[in-house]
C-alpha cells in the first residue's frame, strides 16, 4: 500500500517539472514600440522595437525588426538575442503617430487575445519615432523603459494625460457611446515628456488636446477631482487650487432633432498665485476674478467641444448620458457619434474662491 | 456503503460547491450574448425556477421520511426492476461521463491560459485519482472536505471590492434585453449553471434527521445566485456591454486586472483555487453515479468507482478541443436538465400513486 502511495505521490509531483521556465534564460520584454513605415521598400510594414532589461549588465537592450504583422515580430526579434523572449511582463506599448492615424485595433486585439499578456499594459502614442525614443542613449536615465512607465503613471495621477491600458482602450473602442483616448509622449532634447491627449475616432487617431487643456478635459470627465489649475492670458495669470469639484451632466431631448446637454461644474478652492492688476483684497474684485476664471474655463470647454464636433467624435462619453434618456431604437437611429453636431452643450462653471493665501 | 450520517447544514456547502464550476468564468459573457443589455436580470427568474425544483426535492424528502428514492422506485410496482435496473446503469454511466467532461473543460481552460505545454489527458487523470480517493471515502468525508474547500475558496468574492473604483452605473444603460440572441436557448444555458442541487435527491438516507433539513439546500442555492449576480453585475459595470460580448472569459479578465504594489498576476493563483470547487463538483456527480451503480452491481465501492471513472475517462478521451468539449458539455447538460426536472416529478408521482393505493 505504501509503495502505491509513493508512486501516486511521485506522479502528482512530477508534472511540476513539465512547464518550466528558467528566469536566466528569459528575455522579459518591458516595452514594445510599433511604427508604420511609409517610405522605401518596406513601405506599409511595421517597425517593431522592443526593449528588455539585461540582468548581467543592469542595462537595457533594444532590438528592432521590420515585419508585416505584430505577432510575426517575436520570431524575427528572438533571432537577434540569446534570450528566450516572453511577453508576460510587458508594461507599456508605444505606438507611433503614423500607425495610430491608420488604426491600432489589430495591434491591441493581439494583446487582448493573448492569455499571457495582461489587460493592464499601458498604452501611449509617441509623437516622434518609438525606435528613436527607445534606443537613444539618455545619460541621465539608467533604463528608459522604466522612466516611461513612471512618467505615464505620475502624469496620469496629475491629470495631464489619461491612464490608458489595453482594457480601457478596448472598453471605449468597443462601446458605441464613447471614443477612446490615449496619452501622448514625445522625445525632447533633455529626455522624455508627456504632451497631452490624443483623441481617437474608432481606433484612428484624429486630433490632440494640448497638455494645458488636458486638465479641463478631465474636469469634464469627472476624473479630475482636486489639484491645481493654471489660467492665463496676456494680462493676468491665476493659479487656482481647488479642493472640491462637482460635475453633473443633464440631458434634455428636444421636440425635434435637438438635444440639449447642460454641463455644470462647481468648484471651490484657494487662490495660490495671482499676477495681474486686480486688487485681491477687495471682495468685489475677487468676485470679478471668479467670473474671469469661470468664463475662461467655459471658453476652454467650448474649444474642446468644437474640436470634437469638427471630427465627429465623442471622447468625453456624452453618448452614455444620452443613452440613459433614450429608448433603444432612438439610440440606434441616432448613429452616434456622427450626430454630435445635433447636441447643444451649455457649459456652466461656478467658481468660489475660499481664501487668497497667507499674505494680503 | 456506510450508514454514517452527516448534519444537514453540510448541505449548504455541498449544494453551493456542486453548483458552481467553470461556468462562472464565462457566465457574464454568456448572459451578455444571450440576453443583451442588462441581461443579469434573467438570473433572478431562472434561479426562482431552480428553487421550485429544490422545493419538489424537499417535498420528496418530506413524504419519504428520509428513506432513499431508490427504495421508493423499486417498491412502486412489481417487475419495476426490469426497467429500473438498465435505467440505473445508463444514468450512472451518464453522470460519470458528465462529471469527467466538466473536469476536462476546466483542465482545457487551465492549459490554454497557464500551462500551454501540459497534456490535458494527463491532468484529467491526476484529477480523477484525487476524485477516486474522495468518492471512496464516503459522503460524510465529502461533506467535510467540501466545507473546508468552501472556506478556502469563498473569500475570493471579496476581490470584487477591488473593482468598486472602476465600477460605473452608466455602463448599464436603461435598455433591457436589447441585442439579445436566442433568448430561450439562453434560459436553458443559464439553468445549467444552477445544476448541482439535484444531487441532494440521492442523499436522503445519509442526512441526520432534523427539522427543516432542506432549508440549507435553499441557502446554498441562494448563495450561488448571489455569487452569480454579483459577479455578473460587476462585469456589466466594469466592462462596456460590447466588450463583455467580446470576451470569452470575462471573469479571468477581471482577475487579470488585479494588481497590487507587492504582487501581480494573481489570476493564475485564483484560478487554481477554483480547482477545489471543481473537485467537489465532479466528486458529487461521481458519487451519485456510484450509488446508482451499486443498486445494480454488487461490487465494492472501490471497484465500482474505479470502473465508472475508467468508463467515463475512455468515453471522453477523443474530445480535446474547446469546441468539441463545449458542445459535448452543452449536450450532456441539457440531458441533465431533463433528469433534474423529470426525476423528482417521477418520484413524486410514484409517491402519490402509492398513497392513493393505500387509501383505496
Amino acid at each position: 500500500m505504501s509503495r502505491i502511495l509513493l508512486i501516486i505521490l511521485i506522479l502528482l509531483v512530477l508534472p511540476g517539472c513539465r512547464d518550466q521556465k528558467i528566469v536566466e534564460e528569459l528575455g522579459f520584454i518591458h516595452t514594445i514600440g510599433y511604427e508604420l513605415i511609409e517610405e522605401g521598400e518596406n513601405s506599409g510594414k511595421l517597425e517593431v522595437t522592443i526593449s528588455l532589461p539585461v540582468a548581467e549588465t543592469l542595462k537595457q537592450q533594444t532590438i528592432t525588426t521590420v515585419v508585416e504583422t505584430s505577432k510575426e515580430s517575436r520570431i524575427f526579434l528572438s533571432k537577434k538575442t540569446d534570450k528566450n523572449l516572453v511577453s508576460g511582463q510587458v508594461r507599456s506599448i508605444l505606438i507611433g503617430e503614423k500607425l495610430a492615424e491608420k488604426g491600432v485595433w489589430d495591434l491591441i486585439d493581439t494583446f487582448y487575445r493573448d492569455p499571457v499578456s495582461r489587460p493592464t499594459v499601458k498604452l501611449s502614442i509617441v509623437k516622434s519615432n518609438p525606435k528613436q525614443l527607445l534606443s537613444k542613449d539618455y545619460p541621465e536615465y539608467k533604463m528608459v523603459d522604466t522612466v516611461i512607465e513612471n512618467l505615464l503613471k505620475k502624469e496620469a495621477r496629475l491629470n495631464t494625460i489619461p491612464e490608458m491600458d489595453i482594457h480601457k482602450f478596448a472598453k471605449d473602442y468597443l462601446d458605441d457611446a464613447i471614443d477612446p483616448i490615449a496619452p501622448i509622449i514625445l522625445q525632447s532634447e533633455d529626455g522624455i515628456m508627456s504632451d497631452g491627449i490624443g483623441l481617437f475616432s474608432g481606433d484612428q487617431l484624429k486630433t490632440t488636446i494640448p497638455a494645458i487643456q488636458a486638465r479641463i478635459f478631465f474636469l469634464l470627465t469627472g476624473e479630475f477631482k482636486e489639484g491645481d489649475l493654471l489660467i492665463k492670458n496676456e494680462e493676468e495669470k491665476v493659479l487656482f487650487s481647488f479642493l472640491t469639484n462637482k460635475r453633473s451632466i443633464d440631458v434634455t431631448l428636444g421636440d425635434k432633432e435637438e438635444i440639449d446637454v447642460k454641463l455644470s461644474i462647481d468648484f471651490k478652492g484657494f487662490l495660490l498665485e495671482y499676477q495681474g492688476n486686480k486688487d485681491i483684497t477687495n471682495e468685489k474684485e475677487i468676485e470679478a476674478l471668479e467670473n474671469y476664471i469661470q468664463e475662461n474655463i467655459e471658453n476652454q470647454i467650448r474649444d474642446i467641444l468644437e474640436t470634437m464636433k469638427e471630427h465627429q467624435i465623442d471622447n468625453l462619453g456624452l453618448g452614455k448620458y444620452l443613452k440613459q434618456k433614450m429608448d433603444y431604437q432612438t439610440w440606434k437611429n441616432l448613429d452616434w457619434p456622427k450626430t454630435i453636431d445635433r447636441v447643444n452643450v451649455t457649459p456652466s462653471v461656478t467658481v468660489k474662491i475660499i481664501d487668497t493665501g497667507m499674505v494680503k | 456503503m456506510q450508514t454514517e450520517k452527516f448534519k444537514p447544514f453540510y448541505l449548504f456547502f455541498i449544494t453551493y460547491m456542486t453548483q458552481t464550476s467553470i461556468v462562472l468564468f464565462m457566465l457574464p459573457n454568456m448572459i451578455a450574448n444571450y440576453f443583451g443589455y442588462n441581461g443579469w436580470l434573467m438570473i433572478i427568474p431562472i434561479s426562482v425556477f431552480a428553487m421550485i425544483q429544490i422545493g419538489l426535492i424537499a417535498g420528496i424528502y418530506y413524504f419519504n421520511k428520509g428513506s432513499s428514492i431508490f427504495q421508493t422506485i423499486e417498491t412502486s410496482f412489481s417487475k419495476v426492476n426490469i426497467i429500473a435496473k438498465p435505467l440505473y446503469l445508463c444514468l450512472s454511466i451518464f453522470w460519470s461521463v458528465l462529471s469527467i467532461t466538466v473536469a476536462k473543460q476546466y483542465v482545457h481552460v487551465m492549459k490554454f491560459l497557464y500551462f500551454p505545454q501540459t497534456n490535458i489527458q494527463w491532468f484529467v487523470l491526476l484529477t480523477l485519482i484525487l476524485t477516486y480517493y474522495l468518492v471512496t471515502s464516503g459522503i460524510v468525508t465529502i461533506a467535510h472536505v467540501s466545507t473546508l474547500f468552501f472556506f478556502l475558496s469563498a473569500p475570493m468574492i471579496f476581490l470584487l471590492i477591488y473593482f468598486v473604483p472602476d465600477f460605473s452605473f452608466l455602463q448599464f444603460s436603461t435598455f433591457v434585453f436589447n441585442e439579445h440572441n436566442d433568448f430561450y436557448g439562453g434560459m436553458i444555458e443559464l439553468y445549467t449553471a444552477f445544476l448541482g442541487f439535484e444531487v441532494t435527491l440521492f442523499m436522503f438516507p445519509y442526512i441526520k434527521k432534523e427539522k427543516k433539513v432542506f432549508k440549507y439546500v435553499f441557502w446554498g442555492h441562494l448563495y450561488t445566485t448571489l455569487l452569480y449576480l454579483s459577479v455578473t453585475i460587476f462585469c456589466y459595470g466594469f466592462n462596456s456591454f460590447q466588450q463583455l460580448n467580446y470576451q470569452v472569459y470575462p471573469v479571468i479578465n477581471l482577475l487579470q486586472y488585479i494588481e497590487f504594489d507587492f504582487i501581480e498576476r494573481l489570476d493564475s493563483g485564483f484560478f487554481i483555487l477554483f480547482y477545489l470547487k471543481l473537485i467537489i463538483t465532479i466528486t458529487m456527480y461521481i458519487w451519485i453515479s456510484l450509488v446508482t451503480f451499486k443498486r445494480v452491481v454488487m461490487w465494492s465501492a472501490q471497484r465500482s468507482a474505479f470502473a465508472l471513472l475508467v468508463v467515463g475517462y475512455l468515453v471522453t478521451l477523443p474530445f480535446v478541443t474547446k469546441n468539441e468539449l463545449t458542445s459535448l458539455l452543452s449536450l450532456l447538460a441539457k440531458v441533465q436538465i431533463l433528469i433534474s426536472i423529470f426525476l423528482p416529478l417521477l418520484v413524486l408521482t410514484i409517491i402519490f400513486l402509492k398513497r392513493r393505493r393505500k387509501h383505496v
